[in-house]
Parts: structure tokens; C-alpha cells; sequence
């Protein structure tokens, strides 16, 4: 899957759970967006189902915008070789 | 706040039923006895079911947050909405410390947490969902309540089986008299899930032959309950705050008690159901001579009907003119919701001055086990509001309770 | 005409003994009950420890019943229930039975039938017995125990979550004033339960090895199993009937948070209403508590906001107050929790003895800071107080004093 079909995925589950029509990439979630630490871990329980991936704990407060977002998903579905 | 011992009445009342969205539903369809039973499917098996319909719960609640609802919150929000319209307490008119919260269910949280440990163990723990997580417990509907309307002054939960309506109404009067609350938001919910299903068929109370007889009240044919669902829900406030804000009190709550009847035999469930009924007639200062008339629990289960026929003989015996009438003919039994569907049903009757009737009866007990004044056709009721009402009801585990309720005479 | 209401009986099962013997004994040595669950299969989850109740043989306390047709959660209750009544001998006195009412409080519930289903559907087994799943429903617990006890005034249940005990605990305090019966049999029961497991798991709030309230480095709650219950009289008639009289409860208090399904208010608002409204039903002020009985479940969230919240209320005192968290023994017994807690809180009272806060390595600052860490205290106890916080915001204090 492609970085752009992937972030318009990402960007549709957050929409749908925090239920707003549209927000802009670098917004950031918690202080724009008024997501709590449960609707947080809404958002990456519903991203580690959908792609059976597991985000580490220590990720979820870099979690701040879309784009971090993209960038941490992206990183365990395909990690860089060493 | 200080302690109260001036009357406690009803201001608002509203319900989603099967009927549709509002008390009047719910009313229209008691005065025509027509029941729009559905045959639900639970394991590949019939079941007779009354489900809700005819609201759209975005209309009337917004959509926001509604995906994390279950239809038994979103239920009890509706009704709790347009009980406060009614009672001119809504958009922000009442103090968040001086409102309380008391919910009548038990199985509400059931289809949830089957669900999130079925997911758990088949899928993996990781892909259950944190947003439901207190929905599967059974405050959730009085929790998500608390939180839209800014209830801060208590919130219980009571799952007494087919008594819990009756006994939400009795503990919100108690909060009111020691000060706990100024006003308490009180309702019944239930929601029909197939899990719900799948513990009424195992209680073996429902049963998927002869639809038709299903949920008779006092009825020998009668097959046993007719599962149905909804929430309803009655305002309860100080009378001296209502004459404060010009609003019109509905009904006065003068009196409840409950007891337990351990045996199974239906001879010692009526006189346990009978000193209930004493026991809250007594507490408003009344005996069962002063009852008007009487809204029974009878719900078409046969064990069940048959106590509370011998105990309405015994309780009216000296009191010719009583009607009795039984809405579960109509309704369905809404088990945690019951009795405040049973509350609603009895202050529309003292404030139209009409009785409906309780559903025809294919074949009614022997007269010697029977009592006087069961409705078969409605009744107007000159003096409804002066009049006094006794709610009954029974759980099938033991438990008995019993409301009066008297009318807002103007 | 206000009755006094006094403690009389006492019953308890948890994961650290069961009996009010043996769990005191248990408790004041500061015995650690949690350890890796054996009820379920815990491989697929990241944790793995929690409490259960050992060697528990139901049989022993059924006469009317089936114990094998009762769900866990209910064997638990009856057995807590028929300890009390026995440990207060209230049965033989002269109350009628229609004058003895009940009420338990409880989180899941008899959650087992749910679990067993589904393993069932899992392994294509045959289906459970009808009864044992008619048995699922909430008031069960409570006729269960009014079946066994013959009891004939009301029965509830009331099932508040984490805080249920102590509503149940107010309940019948209520009932006895309002002269509906004369003896309240109350208290809370949970069962260890994988749906409650996977709930807090989910969220992130089990702890990694042990339960560590007010510490800095404290990981989170264990999930847990018990039953407590506490039999409730009117003073007068207990003393002339030569009973023998833990304490006495001056009053409970309730609010609500409103604020979140399962996160507590961060300024701990709704405990602060609760703490003043069961002071004020007390007729005391915060100066008269000896002793507070923490909800303490050892999460970040739940010890910072109960801290800040004593902290309000009490003011200066607070960092001087005793403050133990028993959980740190039992892990979190869900709807059983509030009432073992008010039988420990009793028994605290009863014999001058303040049950530690185990584990207790690091203080926290934003933490309360007297939490008689690890070793018990020997200490005159006049007034407990005892808070337990829930889910859905559900709140409640209960307030009791020496006799």
C-alpha cells in the first residue's frame, strides 16, 4: 500500500472516532482535536486492528498529529532494514 | 442542602418504547392494546419480542458520541431528555450538585462484555475496543446519563430483576428526603440483545410456540412473558421547588416497600406481595381501602400471576370499587424498566381520567382464586386527580416491592 | 428519631484468607495475596498476576441451594453472608425475618455463565444447564443469600462498579432508619473475572508485578476476587442482646464525577464531595477522622487524584494522616472491594491496628505521604473513613467510629 493510501486510511479512523469531517495533517490531537488518553487508545487499538500490527506503548505520546501518526504506522508495517 | 419532609412529586416523564419516542406512544398504545410483537431470532430459535422503533435516536440526542451507546444508553438519554423538557429542567436549568441519577436495569451490560471477552480470547486482547469497555457493565446507562446532563449529586444503579424500576423510585425518594439530590432524574431501561435473549430462554419465562399467547396477564393460556425494551423515565423534585418555578407537578410519590418471599410456592409469594403493598400504603398514612386503582406486574407468567391474584384478592377485598388493570398485556415485560413504565402508565391515567383496559384473557382464573375489578374495557376516571394508585410488581427470584402514587389535585 | 447503627457481624473471603481470623491475621503481617492467575488462560494477554480466593469449598455454606447451579460470584456472597450472620449470631436473636433485609453490591456480577458460554461455543460443547444460566442475573446473588438465610425483608443489588459495597453499606444504614427493617445484611461480591481482565488490560491499567499504591513507581491495579459482608443493627438493640460490637457507622456520602466513563476527575472533585457529604451526614468535621481506608488501587490516575482530593479536604493534616490502601494485599477486589475494605476498617477500629500499604518502595510527591508503608501499625483509631471510586464516576465514602 502506498504512503498516501495509508494516511487517507489513517486520517478515516480518526475522523470516524473522534467524529469531525476533516482536519489538517499537522494538527495536533490532543490540543486541537480534544482526544483523551481513551479515545487515544481508541484510535490505536482500531489501527492495530485493521493492519494486526502493535504499536509500542512508548509511541503513543509521539502520536500528536497525523503525520506522526502516518510516520510511526508506517515505520512497523515497513521497518528499514538495518 | 438541608433535609426534606415536605411532599415528593413527578414533573417530567418520557419514554422510548416500543411504541415509538414519548409518553404519548406509550399511552396510545395502552388505550388500544395492540402489542406489534416480533419474532426475533436468538441460536436459529423463535422468540416473540417488542422491540423499539420509530425514533431516530441523532434526531432527538445529536450525533455526537452516539456510536459509543448502546441502544439501551441511547434509550435512556432519550427519555431522560424529554422527561426534563417536560418538567422545564432542561438546557442547563438545574445546579450539577443538587441533580441525582437512580437507573433501574439489569442486563443492559450483557450483550457487551459477551462480546469483549468472545473477541478477547477468539481474536486477540488487543482488538477489543477501549470505548466500550464501560459498556459492559450495567451503570453504563446511568454513567453516560450522568455525564450529558452534568448529574453530580449521586448516581446508583439497582438491579432488583423485575422490581428494580420500583425500587429506583423508592431510592430517589429517600435521596430527596435526606438532601442528597434536589432533583433525581429516575428511570427503567432494558435492552432486548440476543444475548438478553438467550438468559430469558434458558429462565424458561418465553417460549417461541403459540406466539399468539404470549404476555397475557391473568390469562390460564398465557405462554409466559413477552420480552420488550426501552427506558422510562420520571422527574422527581421537591413539591416546593415546583410551586418556586411555576411547574406543574404530576403525580405525588407517597410510598414504597419491598420484601422477599424465599419459598417458591405462590401462597407464600402473594402474602409476601401483599405486606409490600401494605407496607407502602402504610408508609403514605393509607390502607388498601383508600387504593383507587391498581396497576398489577402481572406479566403472563403464570407462577407470577397467580401470587399476585391471590394477593390483589386478599388486599381488596374490602374495597369493591378498585379497578384493576395490567399494561404488560401491551408493553411486554421490560424487566429493570417495568416499573417505571408501570409509574408513567399510572400518572397519565390520574391526569387523563382514563383506565385502560388489560389485554382479553382466553381463559381466566377460576373466580374463587381471582379478585374483583380487572378491567376487560377502559374506564373514565372522574376523580383521577384525587386519586390514589398502587404499583405492584414481583421478580421471579423473590423479591416483591410496591409504589403509591396520588394525584396532583389543582 | 435517628437510630445509631453499629457493626455486629463481619464476613470475608479474598485472596489473602478467608474468615475474619485469618484475613486480619493475613493483613496486619501484610501479607501479599496477588500472584499469577490460575482461573484462566492469561498467555494471551501481557499480564499475568491478579488475586484469587484459595481454597474455597462452596458446598460448605449452601443448605437450600445448589451450590453447583450458583455462578462464582454468588457461592462468594452466600459464604461472606452466612460468616457474618454466624460471627454476629443476629439469626438466633429476636429479629423477625421479614425485619432482615439485604443488599450486595457488585461489578461484573455472575459473569462466569458468560465466560463458560463462551468457551462453550469456542469448543462446540454441549450447552450449559438452564439453571446455572437463569442463575446469571444480578439479584440472584441477593436471593441466593435471602434463600439460604430464609430472609423475607428487601433485597437489592446494587451494582456501582468499584464503589458498589459502600452503596450497598449506605442502603442499609438507610433501611434501618427509615424502620423498614431492624438488621441489614450488606456488603460486595466479585468473582475474578477474563472479561473484567481484558477490560483492564485494554486500558492499559494492570499493573507489571505487583500493586504499589502512592508509589512513584507504581504500574497500575491487579484484578481481583472476594466477598465482604458486615452485618448492620440498631445500637440499642445490639447492646441488649449482649452482641458484640465492632463499630458503629455514622453516615455515608455519594456523588457522581460526571466527567468521563472510566477516568476519575483529575482535581478529584467528586471524591472531595464525597468525602465533606459523608463528613456532614457524620455530624463531623475533618479534624475527628483518625484514619482513612484509600481506594488506592495503585494507577497513576486513580493515587494522584485521590491524593489531590485528601489533600483538599484535609488540608495541612494530610501528609500526616494514616492513609492505607489495602489493595496493595488483595489487588483490586472489583464490587467486593469497598466492603472487605469496611470489614477491615472495622476490625481496624476494633483492635487498635492500621493495615499497611505494601510494596511501598519510592514516595511520590504528588502523592499522599503517611501511607503506613509496609509494616502495620499499632495505632488508637477513633473515626475511619473509607472511599471507593468507580467506573462511570460512581462515588462513595462511608464513615464509622469507635463504640
Amino acid at each position: 500500500m502506498s504512503e498516501m493510501e495509508l494516511r487517507h486510511e489513517l486520517k478515516e479512523i480518526i475522523m470516524d472516532i473522534v467524529e469531525i469531517d476533516d482536519f489538517n495533517d499537522d494538527d495536533n490531537l490532543v490540543t486541537q482535536l480534544n482526544v483523551d488518553s481513551m479515545l487515544l487508545l481508541e484510535i490505536v487499538a482500531r489501527i492495530e486492528k485493521r493492519y494486526r500490527i502493535r504499536i509500542p506503548e512508548d509511541c503513543f505520546p509521539k502520536m500528536e498529529t497525523l503525520n506522526a501518526v502516518v510516520h510511526i504506522v508506517s515505520g512497523i508495517l515497513q521497518p528499514v532494514g538495518r | 442542602m438541608a433535609k426534606h419532609d415536605g411532599p415528593i412529586v413527578i414533573t417530567g416523564m418520557g419514554a422510548v418504547s416500543p411504541f415509538g419516542l414519548g409518553v404519548e406512544a406509550f399511552w396510545s398504545a395502552l388505550k388500544q392494546g395492540e402489542r406489534p410483537i416480533a419474532a426475533l431470532e436468538q441460536d436459529a430459535q423463535p422468540v416473540p419480542g417488542l422491540k423499539v422503533r420509530g425514533w431516530q435516536p441523532a434526531d432527538l440526542l445529536g450525533k455526537r458520541g452516539l456510536q459509543y451507546l448502546h441502544p439501551s444508553a441511547q434509550f435512556l438519554l432519550g427519555a431522560s431528555q424529554l422527561a426534563l423538557q417536560q418538567a422545564d429542567l432542561a438546557d442547563g436549568k438545574t445546579n450539577p450538585d443538587e441533580l441525582g441519577v437512580t437507573i433501574g436495569c439489569n442486563l443492559v451490560g450483557l450483550q457487551a462484555i459477551s462480546d469483549y471477552d468472545y473477541t478477547a480470547i477468539v481474536e486477540g486482547p488487543r482488538y477489543v475496543s477501549p470505548m466500550e469497555a464501560p459498556n459492559t457493565l450495567a451503570n453504563a446507562p446511568a454513567s453516560h446519563l450522568a455525564i450529558r446532563l452534568k448529574a453530580r449529586a449521586l448516581n446508583t444503579t439497582i438491579a432488583s430483576g423485575q422490581c428494580a424500576g420500583l425500587d429506583a423510585l423508592g431510592y430517589a425518594a429517600k435521596a430527596v428526603r435526606e438532601g442528597r439530590a434536589r432533583q433525581v432524574i429516575v428511570g427503567g431501561v432494558e435492552e432486548l440483545s440476543p444475548a438478553v435473549l438467550w438468559i430469558y430462554r434458558n429462565s424458561k419465562i418465553v417460549s417461541g410456540k403459540h406466539m399468539e399467547n404470549v404476555g397475557r396477564p391473568f390469562d390460564l393460556e398465557s405462554t409466559g412473558w413477552l420480552p420488550s425494551e426501552g427506558a422510562a423515565v420520571a422527574v422527581l423534585e421537591r413539591k416546593e421547588d415546583t410551586l418556586t418555578r411555576g411547574a406543574r407537578p404530576l403525580a405525588e410519590l407517597v410510598g414504597w416497600s419491598s420484601a422477599f418471599a424465599p419459598s417458591q410456592t405462590f401462597e407464600q409469594r402473594s402474602r409476601v406481595l401483599e405486606r409490600a403493598a401494605r407496607q407502602a400504603l402504610d408508609t403514605a398514612g393509607l390502607v388498601p381501602e383508600d387504593v383507587d386503582v391498581v396497576i398489577a406486574g402481572a406479566s403472563g407468567l403464570r407462577e407470577q400471576d397467580q401470587a399476585e391474584a391471590l394477593a390483589l384478592h386478599n388486599l381488596l377485598m374490602n374495597n369493591p370499587r378498585a379497578s384493576v388493570t395490567a399494561i404488560k398485556g401491551t408493553l411486554g415485560e421490560t424487566y429493570g424498566a417495568s416499573g417505571l413504565f408501570q409509574a408513567l402508565a399510572a400518572i397519565c391515567m390520574m391526569n387523563y381520567g382514563i383506565i385502560p383496559p388489560t389485554t382479553e384473557r382466553k381463559r381466566p382464573y377460576p373466580a374463587t382464586l381471582f379478585f374483583n375489578g380487572l378491567l376487560t374495557e377502559a374506564r373514565v376516571w372522574p376523580e383521577s386527580r384525587h386519586g390514589t394508585t398502587l404499583l405492584l410488581t414481583q421478580d421471579l427470584f423473590g423479591s416483591t416491592s410496591a409504589v403509591v402514587l396520588r394525584g396532583c389535585q389543582e | 428519631m435517628t437510630r445509631r447503627i453499629v457493626i455486629t457481624g463481619l464476613g470475608v473471603l479474598s485472596p489473602i484468607g478467608s474468615g475474619c481470623t485469618e484475613f486480619w491475621q493475613q493483613l496486619i503481617a501484610g501479607t501479599v495475596g496477588t500472584g499469577p492467575i490460575q482461573a484462566f488462560d492469561t498467555s494471551i494477554f501481557d499480564a499475568h498476576n491478579g488475586g484469587e480466593v484459595q481454597h474455597f469449598d462452596p458446598a460448605k455454606y449452601f443448605s437450600v441451594l445448589d451450590p453447583e447451579t450458583c455462578p462464582r460470584t454468588t457461592q462468594l456472597a452466600v459464604a461472606a453472608a452466612r460468616m457474618a450472620v454466624e460471627d454476629a449470631e443476629v439469626l438466633h436473636a429476636d429479629y423477625a425475618l421479614e425485619r432482615i433485609g439485604v443488599c450486595m453490591g457488585t461489578t461484573m456480577g455472575n459473569e462466569s455463565v458468560v465466560e463458560d458460554e463462551n468457551n462453550r461455543r469456542i469448543q462446540n460443547s454441549p450447552a450449559l444447564p438452564e439453571t446455572l444460566v437463569s442463575h446469571y442475573v444480578q439479584t440472584f446473588i441477593t436471593s441466593a443469600i435471602a434463600q439460604e438465610l430464609a430472609i423475607e425483608g428487601p433485597c437489592h443489588v446494587i451494582p456501582t462498579a468499584c464503589a458498589a459495597g459502600n452503596y450497598a453499606i449506605g442502603w442499609g444504614m438507610d433501611m434501618i432508619q427509615d424502620g423498614l427493617i431492624d438488621v441489614a445484611i450488606v456488603g460486595g461480591a466479585d468473582a475474578i473475572s477474563r472479561g473484567c481482565f481484558a477490560v483492564f488490560h485494554r486500558l492499559g491499567a494492570i499493573a507489571d508485578e505487583v500493586c504499589q499504591p502512592f508509589d512513584r513507581d507504581r504500574t497500575g491495579m491487579l484484578v481481583s476476587e472476594g466477598a465482604g459482608v458486615l452485618v448492620l443493627e440498631d445500637y440499642g438493640r445490639a447492646v441488649k442482646r449482649g452482641a458484640r460490637i465492632y463499630a458503629e457507622l455514622l453516615g455515608y456520602g455519594l456523588s457522581c464525577d460526571a466527567h468521563h466513563p472510566t477516568a476519575p476527575h483529575p482535581e478529584g472533585l467528586g471524591a472531595q464531595s464525597s468525602m465533606l457529604r459523608a463528613l456532614r451526614e457524620s455530624s463531623l468535621e475533618p479534624e475527628a477522622v483518625s484514619y482513612i481506608s484509600a481506594h488506592g488501587t495503585g494507577t497513576p490516575a486513580n493515587d494522584a487524584s485521590e491524593s489531590l482530593a485528601v489533600r483538599k479536604v484535609f488540608g495541612a493534616r494530610a501528609d500526616q494522616l494514616p492513609v492505607s490502601s489495602i489493595k496493595s494485599m488483595l489487588g483490586h477486589t472489583m464490587g467486593a472491594a469497598s466492603a472487605i475494605e469496611a470489614v477491615a476498617c472495622a476490625l481496624t477500629i476494633y483492635s487498635g491496628t492500621i493495615p499497611p500499604t505494601v510494596n511501598y518502595r519510592e514516595s511520590d510527591p504528588a502523592c499522599l505521604q503517611a501511607v503506613v508503608p509496609n509494616h502495620a501499625l499499632d495505632y488508637p483509631v477513633e473515626v475511619a473513613m473509607s472511599n471507593s471510586f468507580a467506573f462511570g464516576g460512581n462515588i462513595s465514602t462511608i464513615v464509622m467510629k469507635r463504640v
